[in-house]
């Protein structure tokens, strides 16, 4: 397995300490005074030329928020964060947008380079035809450059930034926004909402197989600088788009906040494919720094027959609390969560997803796969739950954990709420480790103990691999290595 | 040339000893059989030989080719030359076979200051050995040994004996769980992996297997020592009268 | 703190009963102490409800709207015969028997005579007498801290069963703890049984909530098991809850298992309008094992909660927990079930699994299989299922000539067979199945 070496000489070559991803880009930037009132979102707005609409959301957004109190019931620690000690907007200084690729400021190239964003994307970046992703570059808060957008225009594919679609397409944001995930959905999104600072729209048109999956690569690059990210994706009826978004962050030694928004919609027939790697800064071996990631992602399965898949790979930060959910609107609807979630070091993840059955046959499928390796506590969080009145609804989970060392903990709180009797439930989970055995095995046949971890850790997320689009795959078999470097003595 | 020198092996939990001054010699180019009864440690030499925790060596040595391999872990072992067939292999759900081959192939060629193989090399290397011995190389495609079928499981430790090239081979309880074809199927294979430059040690408890594998020497092994060593004929012998004379001396 | 917290109707009523038998209940000064911080603690925690993770599908809040007067000394009339008939097929299995009618001990329909393995008496006797004398200590309560329904139990508990198994003994028969309900007055009773199970013991003990033909309906009960399971030990329990559709019965069952002991549990629930069995197990010695298994029916819009924490304190422990419900009507099933491993835990085996048969479009079954696991070497697994009886099933059985109603039996008898097959006492687990034909047979539908 290729994969396996790489990440055995990548592991050789860092430690803990030296995150690969952790150097800093040089770009002036433009900051919003620290914290955060409604002059703040006031100003972002400004900054962003929005019309009054959007403030006037904004600005509702941010009064339900300062009602509301922060969660505490998932399994993760943290100090109290100040929401007062945050910068909540930054911008590259050229935020009139380039307007072409050699406006692009080159260290930002250069900072995808040592990123290592997949060769075909950076050959797109520097305009290269052949390539045939489309990547919507977040850096920092706002885009800066879109590719791509003549083919996708051919198509019908509205692929813009967030702000862009304020602009140009008011109707379609207005009347999708926040229609997934409310204002005051949880406080998370609720703060996103008032002080979101850009992010991507994808409006797939009826009856449209995108012809590209669609990428997005967010940075966290600001010291101190919140990142609130709105995306939101429409297919209309019949559509197809297969979404990728991965993410790396410099190192930091402050927290750093992120509390991101994805609203899927899927209409009838539609499919939404969403998958995402997240590799950002878990703070170093003493659980020192690190991104805090409080993510709100969900999906409506609104039309019927509609299908929204999440995959996500999580190897990254230092607190991770993400529920990639499906609402099960529409009759014959599925939704899909495919899961890895690889921590060590002190990482906390609290993760899973919920599946809404409201729609009758509908239909939803969860595979988590939990990795728990030196201090880090990894608890598999989900829901499935059947309406009184959707009839013919079936789901079958399977959640796996498995731990390396004794110091980490591996949990799984399922919820299951079987409402009406035609629902057909089955949810299975287990907790084991690496047997010593296995290990020596391998060994015996010349690996040594970390390609051999390496080696049953990829075995034991196959399932989940799969479901990952070609281009994702041998990072992730990569990340895993790298992740759980030093997990074993 | 393989030299177990007065080997005392206790288990590193309990106060168990089990090998108590062991002492073997296998020279290049020849396959000895060890044989004995349930408990008299034939497992426990082949896990001490190929490096596996759990034991712990209080006295003796074990030299290959001249050197002392006890501090050696089990992948450095591998490298120089040691294969351990399992009676038990483990399975590996979610690796295929041929993923695991390939990555304990390059690492031990890397080892040995070999280049690594390419992936379309390894799969023509993997496709000759399987056709010489037989083998359809089709299971390699699952997950390792993962609802194989016994005879399934040590076909495979075969093929993967013939393509990582060990010079020391311990086949331990080979003939398990084994019905006669594969028995014939497995030996063949073993048969042809026999040569002047390769030592075998054949580790069983029944002589059944000896009759297609047929060995230059036969030590009988009871209470942690070897208690008598003679030619093929003393597998026979042991057949019919069994391992009581032995058990009974050792007590 | 929580002073402010609005009462329910229920918690005043709560309140207002409790002064007026505080008196009356039996217990010494201590006890009459115990009892009174008790009831302050319920009444700082107040009736849970589904705010509270642990109660989150069972609200009692909700579930409880009135209170009935607390049974103290009841008197009530009741002859053998009608023990007898209270039993139903549990009547004919040849135990040793204790019988306690509306929470209070009857000797007259108890008998113990000549019972060897067995040292037996009423926990009303634990009560009265001064802590000094008295061989255990009321005050002793190794469940969650901080639950309401032990809150409850110690403040307002008459009477119940002291069971110790000495060292080594292996009594020739079951000892049967019968909670009877009888009379038309509906009364909260409120019991709590202390087994201790010497080292190396052997016993089976039956307990028993049923009630008399004709009796109240709408009766509720608060029960408490303080077990402790000795070195080496077995224990097999088996709580068996039965009822018309009307009551509230509240059981806490808490184990503790010391080195090598063996605690077999099986929980046979029905007919409860708020059933909630919650069982805590601690592991406090390595090599433990537990094996607890149960059935729980409900139809009409019964509601039947089981909720346990296996908690692997120590090294070297196995759990295997299967529990079966059939739901039927708008009968609602609850299962949380909770496998804890502390970090040092190693080599512990923890399996779970809980199955639902829902019969009719209107049940509803919610479950909440937890694992918190903080040792890496270790076997755990969990699962459940809902679904309604298998069609094809159905239709093979009745291809073969079983007419429907029949086949649908079979097949649930079946299911809930699996579970009650780890019931090793043969005539009894033939008396658990009589119960759940009985149930079977009285469908309206």
């Amino acid at each position: 397995m290729a994969a396996v070496k790489e990440t055995i000489d990548q592991v050789k070559e860092i430690d803990v300490d030296q995150y690969k991803y952790g150097f800093e880009t040089k770009i002036e930037s433009v900051k919003a005074p620290k914290g955060l009132d409604e002059s703040t979102v006031r100003y972002i707005s400004a900054q962003k030329n929005e019309p009054q609409w959007m403030l006037d959301w904004r600005l509702d957004a941010f009064q339900r928020w300062k009602a509301m109190t922060e969660p505490t019931w998932a399994k993760v620690h943290y100090p109290k964060i100040d929401f007062q000690d945050q910068y909540y907007y930054s911008a590259p200084k050229s935020t009139t947008g380039p307007k072409s690729l050699d406006d692009v400021d080159p260290q930002l190239l250069e900072t995808y380079k040592k990123l290592g964003i997949p060769l075909r994307e950076q050959e797109m970046l520097a305009g290269v035809q052949s390539s045939r992703v489309a990547v919507d570059a977040v850096f920092d808060s706002v885009s800066v450059v879109t590719t791509f957008k003549d083919e996708l225009k051919k198509a019908g594919v509205i692929f813009c930034s967030f702000s862009e679609a304020v602009r140009e397409h008011p109707e379609l944001v207005k009347k999708y926004l926040g229609s997934v995930v409310p204002q005051s959905d949880n406080y998370y999104a609720a703060l996103n909402a008032a002080v979101f600072s850009d992010g991507s729209f994808v409006y797939i048109p009826e009856g449209v197989r995108c012809p590209m999956e669609l990428s997005t690569y967010f940075r966290i690059n600001e010291k101190n600088t919140g990142q609130f990210e709105r995306t939101l994706i429409i297919a209309d009826r019949g559509a197809y788009v297969s979404y990728l978004e991965g993410c790396t962050a410099p190192m930091r030694d402050e927290h750093q906040l992120h509390a991101a928004v994805v609203e899927l919609v899927a209409l009838d027939d539609a499919e939404i494919k969403y998958s995402t790697v997240q590799n950002w800064y878990p703070g170093d071996k003493n659980g020192k720094g690190g991104i805090y990631n409080f993510v709100t992602k969900r999906g409506d399965c609104r039309g019927h027959h509609s299908k929204i898949s999440w995959t996500q790979v999580e190897t990254g930060s230092a607190i991770t609390w993400k529920y990639p959910s499906c609402i099960l609107r529409g009759d014959y609807s599925r939704g899909e969560f495919y899961s890895i979630a690889v921590s060590n070091g002190y990482q906390q993840v609290d993760s899973g997803t919920k599946m809404i059955h409201l729609g009758k046959n509908s239909s939803s499928r969860i595979i988590s796969k939990g990795i728990a390796a030196g201090h880090s506590q990894n608890t598999y969080r989900g829901l499935v739950s059947a309406h009184r009145k959707a009839t013919g609804v079936r789901n079958f989970t399977n959640c796996d954990s498995l731990l390396i060392g004794d110091k980490c903990g591996a949990h799984t709180v399922p919820y299951i709420e079987a409402k009406n009797s035609s629902a057909h439930f089955e949810h299975e989970a287990t907790t084991s480790k690496i047997s010593d055995d296995t290990l020596f095995y391998c060994r015996q046949r010349g690996l040594t103990s970390e390609e051999a971890v390496a080696l049953v850790v990829n075995g034991f997320v196959r399932d989940v691999l799969q479901q990952l689009p070609m281009e994702f795959m041998a990072e992730t078999q990569k990340l895993i290595g790298i992740s759980l470097e030093g997990s074993v003595g | 040339m393989l030299e177990i020198k007065n080997l005392h092996v206790k288990l590193e939990d309990e106060d168990k000893v089990i090998l108590k001054g062991l002492s073997l010699t296998v020279p290049k180019g020849e396959v000895h059989a060890i044989m004995g009864p349930n408990g008299s440690g034939k497992s426990t030499l082949a896990y001490v030989l190929a490096g596996r925790d759990g034991y712990e060596v209080t006295d003796g040595d074990i030299l290959w080719n001249g050197e002392s391999i006890l501090d050696m872990e089990p992948d450095e072992r591998a490298a120089k030359g040691v294969f351990l067939a399992f009676q038990y292999p483990m399975e590996i759900p979610g690796v295929a076979g041929l993923t695991f081959l390939r990555t304990a192939t390059n690492a031990l060629r890397k080892k040995r200051g070999q280049d690594e193989l390419t992936t379309p090399a390894f799969l023509k290397l993997v496709k000759e050995k399987g056709a010489e011995l037989n083998i359809d190389i089709e299971m390699l495609k699952r997950p390792v040994n993962v609802g194989f079928s016994g005879g399934e499981k040590k076909r495979s430790e075969i093929l993967q004996m013939a393509l990582l090239e060990p010079t020391l081979c311990v086949l331990d309880e080979t003939d398990s769980g084994l019905d006669i074809d594969a028995l014939r199927v497995v030996s063949d294979g073993v048969n042809a992996l026999r040569n002047k430059d390769r030592a075998m040690l054949v580790i069983t408890h029944y002589q059944r297997l000896l009759n297609h594998i047929v060995p230059d020497k036969v030590h009988v092994l009871a209470d942690g020592k070897i208690q008598k060593t003679g030619g093929k004929e003393l597998a026979l012998e042991l057949e019919k009268s069994g391992y009581a004379d032995y058990t009974g001396k050792a007590a | 703190m929580n002073v402010a917290v609005m009462k329910t109707k229920a918690e005043q009523g709560l309140a207002e009963q409790f002064e007026k038998v505080a008196d009356k209940l039996p217990g010494s000064t201590a006890v009459k102490a115990l009892r009174a911080a008790a009831f302050g603690k319920f009444g700082a925690l107040g009736l849970p409800h589904r705010r509270i993770e642990e109660w989150k599908y069972t609200d009692l809040r909700v579930g409880i709207k009135d209170v009935l007067p607390p049974a103290v000394s009841d008197q009530t009339p009741v002859t053998s015969g009608d023990l007898i008939v209270a039993l139903g097929p549990l009547a004919h299995i040849d135990a040793y028997r204790m019988t306690f009618v509306n929470g209070n001990f009857r000797q007259d329909l108890s008998d113990w005579d000549g019972a060897t393995g067995f040292e037996i008496s009423p926990f009303s006797n634990a009560l009265t007498s001064d802590s000094q004398s008295s061989a255990i200590d009321p005050s002793v309560v190794t469940g969650p801290d901080g639950d309401a329904t032990i809150a409850l139990n110690t403040a307002l508990m008459t009477d119940g069963a002291v069971v110790r198994v000495p060292e080594q003994a292996s009594p020739d028969k079951p000892l049967l703890v019968v909670f009877i309900r009888a009379g038309r007055t509906a009364q909260l009773m409120t019991v709590r049984n202390v087994i201790e199970a010497g080292p190396r013991s052997k016993s089976t003990i039956i307990e028993a909530h049923v009630m008399l033909p004709g009796a109240v309906v709408d009766g509720q009960t608060n029960t408490l098991n303080e077990i402790t399971v000795g070195e080496g030990a077995e224990i097999a329990h088996i709580k068996i809850a039965i009822d018309e559709g009307k009551s509230l019965h509240l059981a806490n069952s808490n184990v503790a298992l010391k080195a090598d002991a063996t605690y077999r549990g099986f929980q046979y629930t029905s007919g409860q309008a708020i059933a909630r069995n919650q069982t805590h197990v601690t592991y406090l010695g390595e090599g433990g094992k537990l094996d607890l298994s149960g059935a729980f029916l409900a139809r009409g819009s019964e509601h039947i909660d089981t909720t346990l924490v296996v908690d692997h304190a120590v090294p070297h422990c196995e759990s295997r927990e299967l529990f079966k419900g059939v739901l039927d009507d708008r009968g609602r099933g609850v299962f949380q079930g909770k496998i804890i491993v502390r970090p040092d835990a190693q080599k512990t085996d923890g399996k779970q699994m809980a199955q639902v048969l829902m019969l009719s479009p209107d049940t509803e079954f919610n479950s909440k299989p937890e694992l918190e696991i903080y040792a890496d070497d270790v076997v755990c697994g969990h699962g459940t299922t809902s679904a309604q009886l298998d069609d094809d099933l159905l239709f093979y059985c009745m291809s073969r000539g079983i007419p429907q109603a029949e086949a649908r039996a079979l097949l649930i008898e079946s299911f809930i067979g699996e579970a009650m097959d780890k019931v090793e006492h043969e005539a009894l687990r033939d008396a658990l199945m009589q119960y759940a034909r009985t149930w079977l047979t009285n469908d309206k539908s």
